[in-house]
């Protein structure tokens, strides 16, 4: 019996601290560069999600009731609960608004995952009437997969446009069924609704090789020599070229036939991928349709991360920094307080132990897997590995790690 | 070193000759004893009960894998399909008694109540709730014609190659379902980084991309 109904989960431990330590990693990658943070709430208007989220998010969305008896859901996606916040909180003059998130998403899952709840990172940036935005936004994002220490991460870089753009000579039904086979990847049912369209051959010969438009910068060029004129090109042209000149070439690739679960993206969107992980570890692109469905003009283009995704592969951060052990003994609890002030004062992570003996206090220590024990009541820390002391005003030892 | 995903059991059989196709080498595919990993020359082959196939891929372990089309419907893991290689074929059915087929031939309310016996309960119910008609899944993972048989189940929903052993255990095919062929599946990020390669090994199938079950007369 856990208390939790299945797919939910509390977390704690090494790995609520690696959480907790990717949050604030995040959020002073996005900080330093004016980026507010969001705390959003866990329920939003049933309605407002449906009415703006694909249905393949739509039938993975979890309804409660909220005790004025509307029909609400846990947030399926933060990147809508961030824009509602936004249009109905700040006014025109506040734009554009930076904000960044790390909060949890509730969908249901689809196999072969059963978790319900979802830590993700984000960051949106709203509102702004030039151009720009999508290349911080892409160069902070590779910032901050640096500082969380993603290893072997990249870009792939599409505009949901290009598609658009060659399926408007398309029957409706034809395009919508390639619409839908090439967002489920299915390129094998794509080439045979394809095959079987009733287009002319010089509509279907870009489309035939739409999902072979990929890789790196020289993708944009074949592109252009097979892509018909007046294919938005240019978009994914000047990310590529900024994200090159910062240095990022390696990281950035392009897919022409890219596509988002979340279908309300309207220009370059992008997937981020790491190492160990066949799937993406997170997403986003331009959504000004969205922001427009909310009364505001202007660009909006954000990410999100799978911050659960990201710590699977992480390096360990080396456990917690709680490293001393400090047993009151003698002392009174408020002396035992005090004395204890000493560590925290000079930024030594302690735990306070309170039980009578001493040998059951080291035990405690050794149990923990703490390294260090002290006596409040002398002048002396202990390593427990070698059963050496040192006097608290030498203490740390310079070269020994903490934990 | 590319990771490659293949089904167990006869599957197994029907993946040697599309390897061969694609120019990878699987000699050592031919007897695999009971090893679960076979290496060879650059590949590593995952050997993996059907059913998991599209897991190891959504996961990374496995790049490419080859997996009946069957098990893609049912699992419905989010993968790229690549190819359909146009082997392994055969359908999936609802197959019963003579004794409900009028069931079957009427309007949809006959069919409410239904107990289907499958080893495919996600499809089972897609293909009845698609259809607004209440059945009740009999979960089963294997034999499954032995459920009408015994009485458990009204019909089942299984699939079918030369449609012998329905007949031997008296019963008939009462209506399509899908077809079903083996596919090349690949993970979103193996695709985005090797996609010349992947190219090289898909049109080496030529002969067989884009043709369909569906096609053929039989």
């Amino acid at each position: 019996m856990t208390g939790l109904p299945s797919g939910f989960k509390s977390i704690s431990g090494d790995c609520a601290a690696r959480i907790e330590r990717g949050r604030q990693i995040f959020f002073d990658v996005f900080g330093a560069y004016g980026y507010r943070v969001l705390l959003p709430s866990t329920l939003q208007l049933f309605g407002s999600c449906w009415d703006r989220l694909s249905p393949r998010i739509r039938s993975r969305m979890l309804s409660v009731n909220a005790p004025s008896g509307e029909t609400c859901c846990l947030r399926p996606d933060l990147t809508l609960a961030a824009v509602e916040h936004m249009s109905s909180n700040h006014s025109p003059e506040e734009r554009p608004l930076r904000i960044c998130y790390g909060d949890r998403v509730f969908r249901i899952p689809t196999q072969p995952d059963f978790d319900v709840e979802n830590f993700q990172l984000g960051a949106e940036l709203l509102g702004w009437e030039g151009q720009g935005a999508d290349v911080e936004l892409l160069t902070l994002l590779l910032h901050s997969l640096d500082a969380l220490e993603v290893k072997n991460s990249f870009v792939v870089i599409g505009d949901v446009t290009i598609l658009e753009t060659l399926l408007q000579e398309v029957p409706p039904q034809t395009a919508s069924a390639l619409r839908d086979t090439l967002g489920m990847q299915s390129f094998s049912s794509y080439r045979e609704i394809l095959s079987r369209a009733p287009i002319s051959e010089a509509l279907r010969a870009p489309l035939r090789a739409l999902p072979s438009l990929r890789g790196g910068p020289d993708a944009l060029e074949t592109a252009a020599g097979i892509l018909p004129p007046g294919c938005p090109l240019e978009g994914i042209g000047s990310l590529l070229r900024a994200l090159n000149f910062a240095g990022y070439e390696k990281r950035v690739f392009v897919d022409l036939s890219l596509t988002r679960e979340l279908d309300y993206y309207s220009g370059p969107i992008f997937e981020i991928f790491s190492e160990g992980q066949g799937k993406p570890v997170g997403g986003g692109g331009r959504y000004d349709g969205l922001l427009s469905s909310f009364g505001i003009i202007g660009q909006a283009t954000g990410f999100s991360l799978n911050l659960d995704q990201i710590l699977e592969k992480a390096p360990d951060p080396g456990g917690e920094k709680m490293c001393v052990m400090a047993w009151s003994g003698s002392l009174s609890p408020e002396n035992a307080m005090l004395c204890a002030k000493y560590f925290s004062d000079r930024d030594i992570p302690l735990e306070m132990s309170w039980v009578k003996q001493r040998s059951r206090s080291v035990d405690l220590a050794r149990h923990r897997g703490y390294r260090w024990w002290t006596d409040l009541s002398d002048d002396r820390v202990y390593d427990l590995l070698d059963n050496s002391s040192w006097l608290k005003s030498e203490f740390p030892p310079e070269g020994v790690p903490h934990a | 070193m590319l990771n490659i995903a293949i089904p167990t059991g006869r599957m197994l059989e029907v993946c040697i000759p599309v390897l061969a196709q694609m120019g990878l080498p699987c000699t050592k595919l031919e007897s695999p004893g009971r090893s679960l990993v076979i290496t060879e020359k650059n590949c590593r082959y995952l050997l993996a009960k059907p059913m998991d196939v599209p897991a190891y891929v959504h996961y990374g372990a496995a790049d490419l894998a080859l997996a009946g089309s069957d098990v893609l419907m049912e699992r419905r893991v989010p993968l790229v399909e690549l190819a359909d290689t146009g082997t392994g074929r055969c359908r999936l059915v609802i197959a019963g008694p003579d004794s409900i087929a009028s069931r079957f031939a009427g309007i949809g309310s006959r069919l409410s109540g239904l107990r289907v016996a499958t080893k495919y309960p996600a499809i089972t119910d897609s293909f009845f709730n698609s259809r607004n008609i209440g059945m009740k899944i009999i979960h089963m993972h294997g034999s499954v014609e032995l459920a009408p048989l015994l009485g458990i189940s009204d019909c089942i929903l299984d699939i079918v190659q030369s449609g012998e052993t329905l007949r031997v255990n008296g019963l008939r095919i009462l209506q399509e379902v899908a077809h079903v062929s083996m596919r090349i599946v690949a993970n979103r990020k193996f695709t985005q980084t090797n996609w010349e390669m992947i190219s090289r090994m898909i049109d080496s199938l030529q002969p067989w991309k884009g043709r369909r079950y569906h096609d053929d007369k039989h």
